[in-house]
């Protein structure tokens, strides 16, 4: 394998030092550029620059959550897709699946995150969230309970939620 | 009384020494190296002085060999912890007399076991250095420079001093990153851009070696997909139904740490912070009647612990020299590409031939050489690329060294960045540049590296 | 919040009194996750002695120095060469012309002071005369590049002393070979005993036939008036058992893999709603209701062994522990199975139902224990021993892994030379890759060093070994006369020139610690016996011999 190097060691290239791009990054382009985003969700880049850092807001157009916005804050890691991106709402949301924390109990953000998957799989099922929040795995134990007891009652607490009324003593973000 | 520094800058001296004692030394050490080779290395020389079966059709064995080891080859070891101590050791003892390690760590307790050259008065020191003192001072006449800090400190100029990398690293990021560099490097035209990449990693009784000759074999990123994602449990798991010690312990640390210490960062070396979690644990698992939270298992959960051991650091290490040295002298075939070692059920190794993914993101895909006038505005670019045939391009988005040039998406990316096409290439761009041009038509990432024609 | 220090926070919470490891739990965490205290007890207690303090010596015994064993000694009669301290780095300048085994041990013994190390300046061949009951004294022995008659010696001394009943004491002996980027291992012991053997599954879920507890929980939930997230957590072992009573009742004797999709097509007949998770786990591990829970083969043979059959006072534990078990097994309660394991698999679930669960199966596991303690007792005393001879640690830690005992009935070297078990694999392997004919190439060199008082080096050396050694050798274990890859092995081999290259070196090492470390841990399972090692092609291969 000598052959592949000179036995003498050639000058030093002049310093011509490329910042170059990471594979994290290169995938995370493919990933935007390829996005297929319905008008109810929108990304927004604080700095147009790093594209490991931005915002996704969520404006759903049918369901209980219709017409209120929901705003995400999406960090992907230089280990991304090996790991998955980190997601948190940065409101407080009345909602089975969001605690008041603004974390997220979707299945695809931890245990069944694969590398196949992209930044696509991630804002769909977070949409899907809204459309049909699921009681049975909840964050919100009070709010799944509600809606697992009642559709009706959960969908006006939610109604309160948004304007950023109380649900069960708990005062929410206005969302409308 | 001798100034120590003259005796050698390479021996350590011992706090019980006397000054004639060191002195006696460093006159046995000389009188050591100034031996001559044929005296010392009878051994490694035996098999550079007598052609094997299967040794390279170009094996020229002798005194070319010997000299490229012991005095032109150049080798980084990137990790002074489980595996670079043994891969130290092992690289100085073969005849490699210029190395250098670099490691961001500093020693703890816990890697006593099988880092063996750091002793119990070194904890708090750094790898780098404790591993390269102790090394220089046992093996004499090795070079042995030290680098306290991260790989990403330096750039291609640095890594181009080298004609081998031999890694032993736990972090599959720090990996991604010099396998990503390495390939970048590669400039075809020129053979000693080509940096062979020795790769080891290692798992209680399990480990694997590797060889990446970049651009010419698979790449780290090629086999990404094979590794096991880290361990995560549901959240709304951990939150309402735990059922295991592990999930009360990531209801400690992911939800009631961020709760309670906002934005205090957790830091799972500090043993205030394990204990914190482990007593959160503790009484959320007595809550629910679970057993099994114990400190250790909290520390191995949070920190995410991998069992290690000296004998399979010993055997993943030898591994990798060994193909450094075959590299490095063609005594024999290196390893193509990949084996792992397996000695927890009796023992067994696998070695095979892991396949270059054309669609890699780092190795795969295409770069091409793009010859472009300066004043040529972006706009044409992306024509040039789209009227190519042979790659059914249709909406390319572009990003060069730093950060987007033109994105057909998002919307406000391509508003952001839409106005570059009307600038030309000699204003946005360098010679040597390269781009990351997408595609949803293309599989992968095509790179073009831009030369500017008159 | 005001941000806030994490120990004003944490004396806040109620005083839990702390574990924090102390500091030796702390040098040794990282392996001690691997074979826990019991493992690391063993190791400590363990003595070994190197003969050969040459590079792949010292290598291996540096990996069992810093793990912890108690105490190592070093015998060499040789003096501190250069070219010694080119290969071994736990030699220094300083050490030229001094004694070997006390270079050596005085490096190993700065790699941790909880070990005692210590060296004796003898030719271990005439010290095996001289002093046989030393080598007695010690746990392991590993035998580095010695002369062919020494590792023979040792091992017709080692074998015998433990002709014996009980097999003890049973040492066990590596021997090692290499030269250049070959080598060879080879283990002997009597026989090697494991409980932990460190499977990857421990579960016994006995989902064909379960247990009434286990019945009665399942079929007694009113899974009716359930809400949907009760519904949608009912732990998959018991939508099984509830699955196979409804299998059962509808005229089917049992679940086969046949009838698997009419099994699945009962257990979704409860499913609400697609989406439902455990109902997917319940899916796919459906398969478990259909294998057929029953006492593994590999126990079987235990039982039919006639160390189980024939216990007496001067038993191993493991044996009189196999015999009770045995015992165990023909209790009307034990239904003819293996005590089951009180471990439960993370499923979907409730923790209210998953802690229920898991109660279930300790509470049936204790039953188990309670009554196999019994079979413990009767068998001590029928041999004439104390009941409680075998301390309840043990016996609670050989239940908790019955289910994948492990026993190996090694073989002594003169066993290998002298019987006729390994012509046969020999003639099978040699033209099957290089391993085997490295294992003649080296065989080969060995006579030509019985023979010659040297080690071959030279190019005449190859020519003779192929001219004179190696046709009667391949006839004599082959039954074949020519072989080429034999003569690439062999001159491979001579090229190293029967010494250590340092990478080569510390490979062998690496794999004759890990082995030694599982031999003494009683844990994990070892080498059965020889491995030959190439690392031209970075393979290697093992062989029963």
């Amino acid at each position: 394998m000598i052959k592949i190097w000179s036995m003498k060691k050639t000058e030093e290239a002049a310093a011509k030092s490329k910042p170059k791009t990471s594979a994290a990054q290169i995938r995370v382009q493919k990933d935007l550029t390829e996005l297929e985003l319905p008008d109810t969700m929108k990304t927004h880049f604080p700095d147009p620059a790093n594209l490991l850092n931005f915002e996704l807001t969520i404006t759903p157009d049918e369901g209980m959550y219709k017409n209120a916005t929901f705003p995400f804050t999406v960090v992907i890691s230089p280990n991304y897709p090996h790991e998955a991106p980190k997601v948190r709402c940065t409101k407080k949301i009345y909602h089975p699946n969001l605690d008041l924390e603004g974390n997220v109990c979707l299945n695809i953000l931890r245990e069944d995150w694969k590398p196949v998957l992209s930044l696509q799989s991630v804002m769909v099922g977070l949409q899907y969230l809204f459309l049909e929040p699921n009681p049975d795995d909840p964050l919100n134990k009070e709010a799944a309970e509600d809606l697992r007891r009642d559709r009706h009652a959960f969908a006006r607490n939610v109604t309160t939620a948004l304007k950023g009324g109380l649900v069960r003593g708990e005062k929410y973000d206005r969302m409308v | 009384m001798p100034d120590r520094s003259i005796i050698s800058p390479y021996l350590l001296p011992d706090p019980s020494e006397s000054a004639e004692e060191i002195a006696q030394r460093a006159a046995t050490r000389i009188a050591y190296i100034k031996l001559a080779p044929e005296d010392k290395y009878v051994d490694v020389d035996r098999v550079l002085d007598v052609k094997g079966p299967f040794a390279d059709e170009a094996f020229q064995g002798g005194n070319e060999a010997k000299q490229f080891l012991r005095n032109v080859c150049k080798v980084l070891v990137i990790g002074a912890g489980g595996l670079g101590c043994e891969i130290l050791q092992n690289l100085a003892l073969m005849g490699f007399n210029d190395i250098h390690v670099i490691d961001m760590d500093t020693i703890d307790i816990s890697n006593l076991n099988r880092q063996f050259l750091f002793r119990e008065s070194d904890v708090g020191k750094s790898k780098a250095v404790v591993a390269a003192a102790f090394i220089m001072n046992r093996v004499p006449g090795v070079k042995v420079t030290p680098y306290h800090g991260k790989i990403q400190d330096h750039d291609e100029t640095y890594y181009s001093q080298f004609q081998l990398i031999v890694c032993g690293l736990d972090s599959i990021e720090a990996r991604r990153w010099i396998n990503a560099t390495l390939v970048q490097m590669v400039d075809p035209e020129d053979a000693d851009t080509v940096k062979p990449l020795i790769d080891g990693g290692t798992e209680g009784f399990k480990g694997q070696a590797r060889v990446i000759i970049p651009t010419v074999t698979s790449c780290y990123e090629c086999s990404i997909d094979m590794l096991t994602p880290p361990t995560t449990f549901p959240i709304c798991t951990i939150a309402n139904t735990p059922r295991l010690p592990e999930h009360c312990i990531e209801w400690a640390s992911v939800l009631e740490w961020p709760k309670h210490f906002k934005d205090k960062k957790l830091d799972n070396d500090d043993p205030d912070h394990i204990e914190w979690l482990y007593q959160k644990a503790l009484s959320r698992a007595q809550e629910f009647k679970i057993e099994g939270v114990t400190w250790s298992l909290t520390q191995g959960v949070v920190k995410n612990i991998i069992p290690a051991i000296a004998s399979t650091n010993a055997i993943i290490a030898a591994s990798c020299c060994n193909e450094a040295f075959k590299i490095a002298t063609t005594s024999n075939p290196y390893l193509d590409n990949y084996m792992m070692y397996v000695g927890n059920d009796s023992l067994y190794t696998f070695t095979f031939e892991h396949e270059k993914r054309p669609e890699c993101p780092v190795c795969g895909g295409e770069t091409i050489e793009f010859e472009v006038k300066k004043d040529t505005k972006l706009e044409r670019v992306v024509e040039m690329l789209t009227e190519r045939q042979d790659m059914q391009i249709k909406k390319p988005s572009l990003s060069g060294p730093n950060g987007p040039l033109f994105f057909q998406a998002p919307k406000q990316l391509y508003e952001a960045t839409k106005a570059n096409l009307e600038k030309t290439v000699g204003e946005i761009l360098q010679e040597g540049d390269q781009l990351n041009v997408t595609d949803r038509a293309l599989p992968f990432t095509l790179t073009l590296r831009i030369k500017f024609v008159a | 919040m005001e941000s806030v220090t994490v120990t004003e926070a944490t004396t806040g919470i109620e005083p839990i009194p702390s574990y924090r490891p102390d500091e030796k739990t702390r040098r040794y965490d990282r392996q001690l996750r691997l074979w826990a205290s019991a493992g690391q007890k063993s190791l400590e207690q363990a003595r070994i002695l190197l003969i050969g303090a040459d590079a792949t010596g010292c290598q291996a015994l540096k990996n069992l120095v810093l793990p912890g064993i108690s105490h190592f000694t070093v015998i060499s009669d040789a003096t501190v060469r250069p070219r010694d301290i080119a290969t071994n780095f736990f030699l220094v300048p300083d050490s030229m012309g001094l004694s070997t085994a006390e270079e050596t041990t005085r490096h190993l013994k700065e790699l941790n002071p909880s070990v005692e190390g210590c060296s004796r300046q003898a030719d271990p061949l005439q010290l095996l005369k001289d002093e046989p009951d030393f080598f007695l004294s010690f746990t392991m022995i590993l035998s580095v590049n010695s002369p062919p008659e020494l590792d023979l010696a040792l091992s017709d001394l080692i074998w015998s002393a433990s002709e014996n009943e009980s097999m003890t004491p049973d040492i066990s002996l590596i021997t090692v070979r290499n030269s250049g980027f070959v080598g060879k291992m080879r283990v002997q012991y009597r026989q090697h005993c494991i409980v932990d053997t460190h499977p990857d599954s421990t579960h016994t879920l006995r989902l064909d036939r379960p247990f009434q507890e286990l019945k009665d929980f399942a079929l007694g939930l009113d899974i009716n008036d359930m809400d949907s997230m009760e519904h949608s957590h009912i732990p998959y072992v018991i939508l099984l058992v509830r699955a196979l009573e409804r299998f059962k009742a509808a005229g089917n004797a049992e679940v086969t893999y046949d009838n698997m999709d009419a099994f699945k097509g009962t257990l979704l007949t409860e499913r609400r709603a697609l989406d439902e998770e455990n109902f997917e786990e319940a899916e796919s591990q459906a398969f478990r209701v259909a294998s057929k829970t029953e006492i593994p083969e590999n126990i079987k043979a235990l039982f039919a062994s006639s160390q189980c059959e024939n216990v007496s006072s001067s038993s191993r534990n493991f044996w009189l522990l196999v015999h009770a078990l045995k015992q165990y097994t023909s209790l009307p309660q034990s239904e003819n199975l293996l005590p089951i394991s009180a471990s439960l698999p993370d499923m979907k679930a409730s923790t209210t139902d998953y802690v229920h669960l898991q109660n279930l199966y300790k509470n049936k596991a204790n039953g188990d224990l309670r009554a196999f303690k019994e079979c413990v007792k009767t068998t001590l005393s029928s041999v004439g021993l104390d009941e409680d001879a075998i301390d309840d640690e043990e016996v609670v830690n050989f239940v908790k892994n019955c289910h994948s005992l492990h026993c190996i009935d090694g073989r002594s070297l003169r066993q290998e030379y002298e019987t006729d078990v390994r012509k046969e694999l020999i003639a099978n392997e040699l033209s099957n890759g290089m391993h085997m004919n490295y294992y003649l190439g080296f065989e080969a060199c060995e006579r030509f060093y019985t023979q010659n008082k040297r080690w071959p080096i030279s190019e005449d050396d190859t020519t003779s070994i192929m001219e004179i050694i190696v046709p009667p050798l391949l006839s004599e274990v082959a039954g074949a006369s020519d072989n080429e890859l034999a003569e690439s092995a062999v001159k491979e081999i001579i090229r190293g020139g029967f010494g250590c290259l340092p990478t080569t070196s510390a490979f062998i090492g690496g794999v004759v610690a890990q082995e030694a470390i599982k031999l003494i841990t009683a844990q994990y399972v070892p080498l059965d016996n020889t491995c030959i090692i190439d690392l031209v092609k970075s393979t290697l291969e093992k062989f029963r011999l």
